[in-house]
């Protein structure tokens, strides 16, 4: 193993950065693209330093990097130039992704919590049957919490073994956290998921709005994108609409300052004047559009239709005054939003992420700026876009196409369809009726269940926990996980890399394998599929999450579990060698001996061409940084992505003479949905109690709840602790210092964090807001469980809270 | 060791930031490699990457420095840096009148 570089071997590697870095000087008006497939050829090899692609392990943007390998060790990260998503550049957070693997206190074996709390190692093949024995006994009170950071295949494993072999619909992932009202959006709006437009909207937008979105932190490089079209001498006008000031604001042209929630009435305010002026684009309505309003009861994502004239009289009432008065923005500031859309010579691109997602109205406001751009016709063409963004890397790839959510299947289908419920256990060859046709619980549902107590109804016993951190992610811990403790009955398995907040309370750890110690292919947030082959083993006995879940699905055979064996009695992953022979992958010895991702990816792949998802086969991806969904095989052979949806100029699956066709429409016409919402107030709005906004979130040294980026040094000591960002004059009122602890309460909890007064991050008077990053500092011990009704995604973005001052007799509170 | 190539992004063409350019040739741990219209290729070359870290910082400080990417990083081993003990540290940070 390598210690320090020779001298030889620095100058080779400085040689080799200067020529990495020259190149992209060099590309002039715009960085470098090489092809796909061409070689990076400008690294250094030789002496046993290799090099191989992979995306990123960190935000959904899905940034390629090349991956240097001596020794079985990764000892150098090069942006990829042959990567379109990144053009061979790299964020602060890309540059550590090497170094994520090598923490101190990587888990290296199973370990089993003993009676006194201690935690005994043991034998994988004990962990495996201790967790079989307890599914195989009580089958329907397991549940499967995975992660928009599982790669493709291992979400699509759970999924099977939970829906085709348990037929139990008890799985959901994190990211129903975090991107779920996206979904509700897109699927309200269009009918199917994820974005219409891609990247390259970035690179050709007159105007770019950052909606309660901070990019040039959470990710950078795309931001990087507009920037660099400036410092080019482009004209890119930036309009950050937020809750507080930061790093996106201080690029932006526009900062609009709003109240929370105030993003329903903005949008509310731009559709009214684009109807009041009589300005909106027309034509593209009549042949595109129809209007949408939810059923006065039992409102559903279809809701009902509404004439034009309907909801000009219901959107008459957000007049600029209103929503001046509701979101706090000034109502010429809402008419400068409204004649931006209204030029239909500008090309508008709106981004959003967890601001407009992390919400109780979060599908509405999702509808309605989607329905923004459609009622002003920027929509379709390379810049006019309404576009989400996802925080983690595979939350488009594997949650919302392979479906790891409680109601979903594979390829945009549903457990509530029988059709739907047919067609996978086709492709699954399972048994007819293997499928639960109920949805199983949602996160929240998961964790009130599996907390409560088993004799007042609490029905989830066993939880398997892969690739994240619920007991420092989740709303309201207080209730939601840490009332796990002391409940004998309940048993928590969690597989991760390192110790978190969650393995502090499991039953069962199991040491995992990440990145490039596996094989995966993600998804990212333009629809992009990206694969990359394990290049290093794991540490100790960690191993691949997706092997955990095939071996479990194998002792539960063993043990004779029907749902294990598919309509031929054969094992539900069983993969045949070229003899027919079947391959033992549920021993991690022959795990490796073929190509499990493929075997799996190319069965899942069935799936895609049912929604318009398709996918190329595995060894396509091999050769790409990523191909962009529909991808669609040509006369001659080859694969060709999709860049802009729905569209025809791009779009494959337009309707031939059609300009536009949304083909998967909920009204079966082509048309998407322009959706009215009426604005509703937040469920917990600061009162005389608790007078401060609590808004959470993210920083750009530390990734979500920093279990990776907190083992880097470099990071640590940049943001070594969670803070409260408070306005100046909040504390001037309060008596608060720079740096003081002082206690944060809401109704649900309490946290102590050191203040920081007009920081990187400056709210206004009456917000404070505190990252989550820190498992020091639990934030979540404070937030609230509240979710959109259809999304069930919890907000974390507002909340009622008060600054106590620590130590003080009596509280002294912060008033806004 | 860390060794980083960068792409230092100016708001203006390279020749007209003269001040940023000095700063940069007066570190030692920056090589400056080819310049065109609004960027710039360097080099750092430190022996930790805490004090990569804090060039980077330096750099991005500078006058008329837009933006800092990464193209390439090339370091050996972490685990004398990365100890899970650190992550326990606290924010130092002076009080405000």
């Amino acid at each position: 193993m390598m210690n320090r570089l020779n001298n030889d071997r620095r100058q080779v590697m400085k040689a080799a950065a200067m020529a990495a870095a020259g190149t992209l000087v060099a590309g002039k008006a715009s960085l470098p693209v090489v092809q796909a497939d061409q070689a990076v050829d400008d690294l250094p090899d030789g002496d046993g330093l290799s090099w191989n692609k992979a995306p990123c392990r960190f935000c959904g943007t899905g940034c390629h990097v090349q991956v240097g390998v001596e020794d079985g060790r990764v000892v150098a990260v090069a942006g990829d130039k042959a990567a379109d998503v990144n053009k061979g550049l790299l964020c602060v957070k890309g540059y550590h992704v090497g170094g994520i693997l090598y923490g101190k206190d990587r888990l290296t074996e199973p370990l089993l919590r003993q009676e006194d709390g201690s935690l005994k190692p043991i034998a994988w093949d004990e962990a495996i049957e201790i967790i079989a024995k307890r599914i195989f006994d009580s089958p329907e009170t397991f549940a499967f919490y995975g992660s928009g950071q599982w790669t493709i295949p291992e979400g699509y494993a759970a999924q099977k073994f939970m829906k085709g072999g348990l037929g139990n619909n008890h799985i959901d992932p994190n990211a129903r956290l975090c991107m779920a009202s996206a979904v509700t959006g897109f699927i309200a709006t269009y009918g199917v998921d994820e974005p219409a437009g891609c990247y390259q909207d970035l690179d050709e937008c007159d105007v770019l709005i950052t909606w309660g979105n901070n990019p040039a932190e959470m990710h950078p490089v795309l931001f990087s994108r507009v920037t660099d079209r400036r410092s080019r001498g482009e004209t890119v006008r930036i309009i950050d609409i937020g809750t507080r000031r930061t790093r996106t604001t201080d690029a932006a042209n526009d900062y609009l300052e709003m109240k929370p929630h105030g993003d329903v009435a903005i949008a509310l305010g731009i559709m009214h004047l684009l109807i009041e002026n009589d300005n909106y684009d027309k034509a593209f309505v009549e042949q595109h559009c129809n209007f949408r309003a939810l059923e006065a009861s039992l409102p559903t994502l279809q809701g009902e239709p509404i004439s034009e004239a309907e909801y000009r009289k219901r959107i008459a009432k957000y007049t600029p005054e209103l929503v001046e008065e509701l979101s706090g923005i000034p109502a010429d500031k809402i008419r400068m939003l409204a004649d931006l859309f209204a030029d239909s010579d500008l090309r508008i691109t709106s981004l959003w992420c967890m601001g407009m997602n992390q919400h109780t109205m979060g599908t509405a406001i999702n509808s309605l700026v989607h329905g923004v751009h459609l009622m002003s016709g920027h929509f379709g063409r390379p810049g006019d876009a309404p576009t989400s963004l996802t925080g983690q890397p595979s939350a488009c790839g594997t949650v919302r196409e392979v479906g790891t959510l409680a109601h979903a299947l594979p390829g945009g289908r549903v457990v509530a369809n029988a059709e739907h419920r047919a067609q996978s256990e086709a492709f699954w060859n399972v048994r007819p009726g293997s499928i639960s046709p109920d949805p199983g619980y949602h996160t929240v549902q998961m964790f009130e269940a599996f907390t409560k107590p088993t004799d007042e109804g609490g029905d989830i016993t066993t939880m398997f926990v892969q690739v994240t951190n619920p007991g420092q992610t989740l709303p309201n811990l207080n209730k939601l996980f840490n009332s796990k403790q002391g409940l004998e009955d309940k048993f928590l398995i969690v597989s991760d890399v390192y110790p978190t907040a969650t393995t502090a309370l499991a039953d069962l750890i199991l040491p995992a394998a990440m990145w490039v110690e596996k094989n995966g292919l993600f998804g990212n947030s333009e629809r992009r599929t990206q694969q990359w082959f394990k290049m290093v083993d794991p540490p100790g006995q960690a191993r691949d999450d997706c092997w955990m879940t095939i071996a479990i699905a194998r002792k539960l055979f063993e043990m004779g579990h029907e749902g294990m064996r598919d309509k031929d009695d054969k094992f539900l992953f069983a993969i045949e060698d070229d003899q027919g022979e079947e391959i033992p992958i549920w021993d991690f010895a022959h795990y490796y001996d073929t190509n499990v991702d493929k075997h799996l990816f190319e069965e899942y792949r069935q799936f895609t061409t049912l929604k318009h998802k398709n996918l190329a086969p595995y060894d396509e991806y091999v050769k790409a940084r990523g191909l962009r969904w529909p991808v669609v095989q040509q006369d001659d052979g080859s694969w060709r992505e999709t860049r802009f949806r729905f569209a025809a100029f791009d779009d494959p699956f337009v309707a031939e003479g059609q300009e536009f066709d949304f083909y998967h429409s909920t009204t079966d016409d082509g048309r998407a949905q322009i959706w009215f919402h009426d604005y509703l107030p937040p469920p917990e709005q600061p009162d005389e109690e608790y007078p401060l906004w609590l808004c959470t979130g993210r920083v750009l040294e530390h990734w979500h709840s920093g279990t990776m980026t907190r083992r880097l040094a470099p990071l640590n000591r940049a943001m070594p602790t969670a803070y409260v960002e408070m306005n100046a004059a909040d504390a001037k009122a309060a008596n608060i210092r720079q740096g003081e602890t002082v206690v944060i309460e809401t109704r649900r909890g309490s946290t102590e964090l050191p203040v920081w007064i007009d920081g990187r991050g400056r709210p206004p008077a009456g917000t404070i807001f505190v990252p989550f990053f820190d498992e020091s500092k639990l934030i979540n011990d404070c937030t609230l469980e509240e979710h959109d009704p259809f999304s069930k995604q919890p907000d974390y973005k507002k909340c009622a809270a008060r600054v106590v001052k620590k130590n003080s007799v009596k509280s002294t509170e912060v008033s806004s | 060791m860390p060794i980083s190539g960068l792409v230092i992004t100016f708001d203006r063409p390279v020749a007209q930031c003269s001040a940023a350019i000095s700063a940069l040739r007066a570190m030692p741990e920056v090589d400056l490699g080819h310049a065109e219209e609004n960027k710039l290729a360097v080099v750092v070359d430190t022996e930790t990457q805490e004090h990569d870290r804090l060039v980077w910082e330096a750099v991005q400080q500078l006058p008329g420095v837009a933006d800092v990417a990464i193209a390439l990083v090339a370091f050996d081993k972490h685990t004398d840096e990365n100890d899970p003990r650190a992550r326990t540290s606290e924010r130092n940070d002076e009080p405000v009148e």
